[in-house]
C-alpha cells in the first residue's frame, strides 16, 4: 500500500511547516492554503506502511501511518527543503521533536539539516521523498513507531550537488496521541 | 521489569525478557535503497530518554518451572548503565554470593535480596553496594533467556578459556571465538565450577554473552519492525506498569548502544565463610569506584 502526501515547502521555518504537513491528508483535494509565490512548486511525499508487528487494524495502521509521516515532513521541510536560501539558520529545524531529542539533533546540525551548506545554495529541488513507517500496535493502538526515511534533492547556487539523506526516526505518541520524534539515526551523503 | 523510580519506588512487581528487544527478521518492506553513489556519508544518531544514563539492573534468577521468579534467588547479577547521548554503555557484574547489608533484611548473600524483598530489595542491595541505584529492573528465567537467544540466532563470544560441565556442557566450549545457540548461552552464563576463578569469571562470562546480544541487536535494528516485534515479544513475558510506549523507547535505547563503547568490570572479593556457607565479602571500595567512573558517562575507565 502507498499513497501520498501533499507537503508544501513553507516561506519560513516555523512552526507553521509542521502544522501545515500536519494538516495535509493523503491524495485528496483537502488542500492547505498554498505556498507562496517564492516558493517552489509541491512536492509529494510516498508513505508506506511497512511491518506492523501487534494488534492493529488496517485502516488504524494507515491512520497512524499517515500521522508519523506528517511529523517526519515537518523536519524534513524544516532542515532541508523549506525555507528561502541562501539561509543560514536552522534553529527552527526540528518540529516534532521532544525537546532532548531537539538538543540532540542541534549537536550535529550539519548533518541533521542543510546548515552545512544553506548560505551558499539558492534552492532545493525535491528527486525523492519517501517515509516507510513501521508499527508496534498494542490492544489495536499505536504504541511505537520507526520511520525510515528517504530524501533525495539536488541544490542549486554555488553549491551545486546531490543530497541523499536516508535513515530512522523513532517516534512514540504522546498524552494527546501526537506523534513526536525521540530517536533518530540518519545519514546523509552527497554525490 | 520493574522500575524504579528516583528515589527508589517500587512502580511495580514484575518480570521481564531482559534481552527480549530481539525479535524475529521481517521481510524488508521499506524505503527502496539509493541507487547513488555516495562520496560521503555521515551519520547522527541519538535517543532521547531521561535520565541521560539508564541504569537497568539485569537479573537472571534461577526459578524452576512454578517458581515465581521475581521472589527467587538471583544468579546472575549485572548492573548496566546506557549513556543515550554517546551510546556508551557500562556493565558492573556483581557475585552472586557477595555478602551485604540487605536493607531491612539484614545480611545476606546478596542474590537472597529478591527472595526476600522481590525486585525492589535487590535493586537497593545492589545500588548500596555500588552506589548507582538502577532505574529498572529486569528479571529473566532461564527458558526466557534461552527464547531471547535463539529469535537472533545465538550469538558469538569469545572464550578466553576452555572449560566444560559435567551436567550443563560435558562436551564444553573451547577457547577462542565461538558461537553460542540459546541453550549454549544458557550453559556459558551459567557455568562456574569448571572455571579457575568460580562465580568471578561467571559473571564475566556473563558480561561476554549480555555484550554480544547487544552487539547483535544493534546490527539488526534498523530491519523493519524488528524492535517493534522485539518489544511485541517482551511483552508477552512480561508483567508490568511500564507502557508498550516506555518499553519501545528502552528498546531503542539499548539499540542504540555502540558496541564499540562497552566497557565493562566484575567487582572483586576475598573468600569467607559465614555459618558454614562459602560466600564473597566484596571489596566495596573497588565497587564504589567503578560507580563513581560510570555513573555520568557510562564509561568504566579501568577495572
Amino acid at each position: 500500500m502507498s499513497r501520498t502526501i501533499r507537503g508544501y515547502l513553507a516561506a519560513a521555518v516555523t512552526l507553521g511547516v509542521a502544522l501545515v504537513a500536519t494538516a495535509c491528508s493523503g491524495g485528496d483535494d483537502d488542500s492547505p492554503p498554498g505556498p507562496s509565490s517564492s516558493a517552489p512548486a509541491p512536492m509529494t511525499t510516498t508513505v508506506k506502511v511497512g511491518a506492523v508487528e501487534g494488534a492493529l487494524p488496517a485502516k488504524d495502521a494507515e491512520q497512524a501511518a499517515d500521522s508519523v509521516a506528517a511529523v517526519v515532513d515537518g523536519w524534513l521541510d524544516a532542515a532541508f527543503v523549506g525555507g528561502d536560501y541562501p539561509r543560514d539558520d536552522f534553529a527552527d529545524a526540528f518540529p516534532g521533536f521532544t525537546k532532548g531529542a531537539a538538543a540532540q539533533a542541534s549537536q550535529s546540525l550539519k548533518l541533521m539539516s542543510n546548515a552545512d551548506i544553506g548560505s551558499r545554495i539558492e534552492g532545493v529541488t525535491v528527486d525523492k521523498r519517501a517515509v516507510a513507517v513501521d508499527l508496534l500496535g498494542v490492544k489495536k493502538k499505536p504504541e511505537g513507531a520507526t520511520a525510515r526515511v528517504r530524501l533525495v534533492f539536488d541544490t542549486t547556487g554555488d553549491v551545486e550537488r546531490k543530497v541523499e539523506v536516508t535513515g530512522r526516526l523513532m517516534l512514540t505518541p504522546d498524552s494527546s496521541g501526537t506523534w513526536q520524534i525521540f530517536g533518530f539515526d540518519i545519514a546523509k551523503g552527497k554525490k | 521489569m520493574t522500575r524504579l523510580l528516583r528515589p527508589r519506588l517500587l512502580r511495580l512487581v514484575g518480570l521481564a525478557v531482559v534481552l527480549g528487544i530481539t525479535s524475529l527478521v521481517v521481510p524488508n518492506a521499506g524505503v527502496a535503497p539509493t541507487q547513488m553513489e555516495l562520496v560521503k556519508v555521515d551519520t547522527a544518531t541519538g535517543v532521547d530518554l531521561s535520565p541521560d544514563v539508564v541504569w537497568i539492573l539485569c537479573v537472571g534468577s534461577d526459578a524452576r518451572p512454578g517458581e515465581d521468579m521475581t521472589h527467587v534467588r538471583g544468579d546472575a547479577l549485572q548492573l548496566v548503565g546506557i549513556n543515550t547521548k554517546t551510546g556508551a554503555a557500562a556493565d558492573i557484574g556483581v557475585p552472586r554470593d557477595s555478602w551485604v547489608n540487605i536493607p531491612g533484611y539484614g545480611s545476606n548473600k546478596i542474590n537472597a535480596a529478591l527472595y526476600f524483598g522481590g525486585p525492589q530489595a535487590l535493586g537497593q542491595a545492589i545500588g548500596d553496594l555500588v552506589g548507582i541505584q538502577p532505574d529498572y529492573v529486569f528479571v529473566t528465567r532461564f527458558q526466557y533467556f534461552e527464547h531471547a537467544v535463539g529469535t537472533i540466532g545465538g550469538v558469538d563470544v569469545n572464550n578466553p578459556v576452555a572449560f566444560s560441565d559435567t551436567y550443563l556442557k560435558p562436551k564444553g566450549f573451547p577457547a577462542g571465538k565461538i558461537h553460542l545457540g540459546a541453550y549454549d548461552a544458557l550453559a556459558f552464563s551459567r557455568i562456574r565450577h569448571d572455571l579457575l576463578r568460580g562465580d568471578f569469571d561467571r559473571s564475566a562470562n556473563q558480561q561476554r554473552v549480555l555484550k554480544a546480544i547487544q552487539a547483535k541487536v544493534a546490527a539488526r535494528a534498523d530491519r523493519p519492525g524488528f524492535l517493534e516485534k522485539g518489544v511485541l515479544t517482551a511483552m508477552k513475558d512480561m508483567h508490568t506498569d511500564l507502557s508498550p510506549a516506555e518499553l519501545f523507547q528502552l528498546a531503542q535505547a539499548v539499540a542504540h548502544v555502540d558496541p564499540k563503547k562497552v566497557t565493562n568490570c566484575v567487582v572483586q572479593g576475598g573468600i569467607g565463610n559465614v555459618g558454614g556457607a562459602s560466600v564473597v565479602l566484596p571489596y566495596v571500595d573497588q565497587a564504589r569506584s567503578y560507580g563513581e567512573q560510570a555513573l555520568k558517562d557510562a564509561t568504566i575507565e579501568h577495572c
